[in-house]
């Protein structure tokens, strides 16, 4: 499924307190090398020791078709700053996967993940047609984990052993949560006011 | 007695008074169960318990009751 080049979705989207800034393959690239060269970031989501190569981001950014996933870097409305990176991506069968970091630790604990959501899942759903947002989760990753729930998203398995923590070297169990039809309906209503 | 416990872990984390949180608070009901205090709260329990929490455990903690089954059901151990 190629996402569609649809205006709503090219163009910044104002949050309350974040501008979302469509991003193409080089500024995702620069947003996911801070990432990964956050120690503690890349052990959480990548369970990797050392960073990747230049060499190595380019190929795996190349593997990465654009038109199926739209990145926004998280940008601070009041200073222009930059805090982290979102990437929605679409699988298949009208299912999208995301994924979020926010590397600015003034911001850990401020809700700016589920602002940034609360905001683009509704705009996904209505632009792309997606009707299920299925996201699996590190069983470490606590943050993420009650964002997901703080988002209504149900807890529907867990992927045992499904990667390998370098860090603390033994596999790392996945949690999957999934929002979907009438759930995804209902909380969309309820951010947007549509009740 | 474990309720107390679970209010008083939640209660250090997030700011709250244990007097505001009740037994059927969860992260949605109380806004300063961010994801920082969340974190801390698993801290908090696994010092409690004196080990990690094991995958099943990890996902019902989002709320006093599931913490407090946490606590009891490690404290029958």
């Amino acid at each position: 499924m190629t996402v569609p080049q649809s205006p709503d979705l090219t163009k910044p989207i104002l949050t309350e307190r974040f501008e979302l800034v469509p991003l193409g393959r080089w500024g995702t690239m620069k947003q996911e090398a801070i990432i990964d060269a956050d120690d503690e970031l890349r052990a959480l989501l990548s369970h990797r020791r050392k960073p990747r190569s230049f060499l190595k981001s380019v190929i795996a950014s190349k593997r990465k078709k654009i038109p199926k996933r739209l990145n926004h870097a998280i940008v601070v409305r009041e200073s222009g700053k930059s805090i982290g990176l979102h990437t929605i991506r679409v699988i298949k069968h009208n299912t999208a996967t995301m994924f979020v970091a926010i590397y600015d630790r003034d911001w850990w604990g401020e809700n700016a993940v589920i602002e940034v959501r609360k905001s683009l899942i509704p705009l996904y759903q209505a632009t792309v047609g997606v009707t299920q947002f299925a996201c699996d989760v590190h069983s470490r990753n606590f943050a993420s984990i009650l964002n997901y729930k703080k988002l209504g998203f149900e807890n529907v398995g867990v992927k045992y052993s499904a990667a390998y923590d370098e860090i603390n070297e033994r596999p790392a169990d996945y949690f999957m949560f999934s929002l979907r039809d009438d759930q995804l309906k209902r909380k969309i209503a309820e951010w947007t006011g549509d009740e | 007695m474990n309720s107390d416990r679970a209010i008083a872990l939640v209660s250090e984390a997030t700011g709250y008074s244990a007097s505001e949180i009740t037994s059927e608070d969860d992260a949605e009901t109380l806004p300063l169960w961010d994801s920082v205090a969340h974190i801390n709260i698993v801290m908090a329990i696994e010092a409690e318990l004196g080990r990690s929490l094991n995958t099943d455990e990890i996902i019902d903690i989002t709320s006093i009751a599931g913490i407090q089954a946490l606590l009891q059901k490690s404290a029958g151990c």
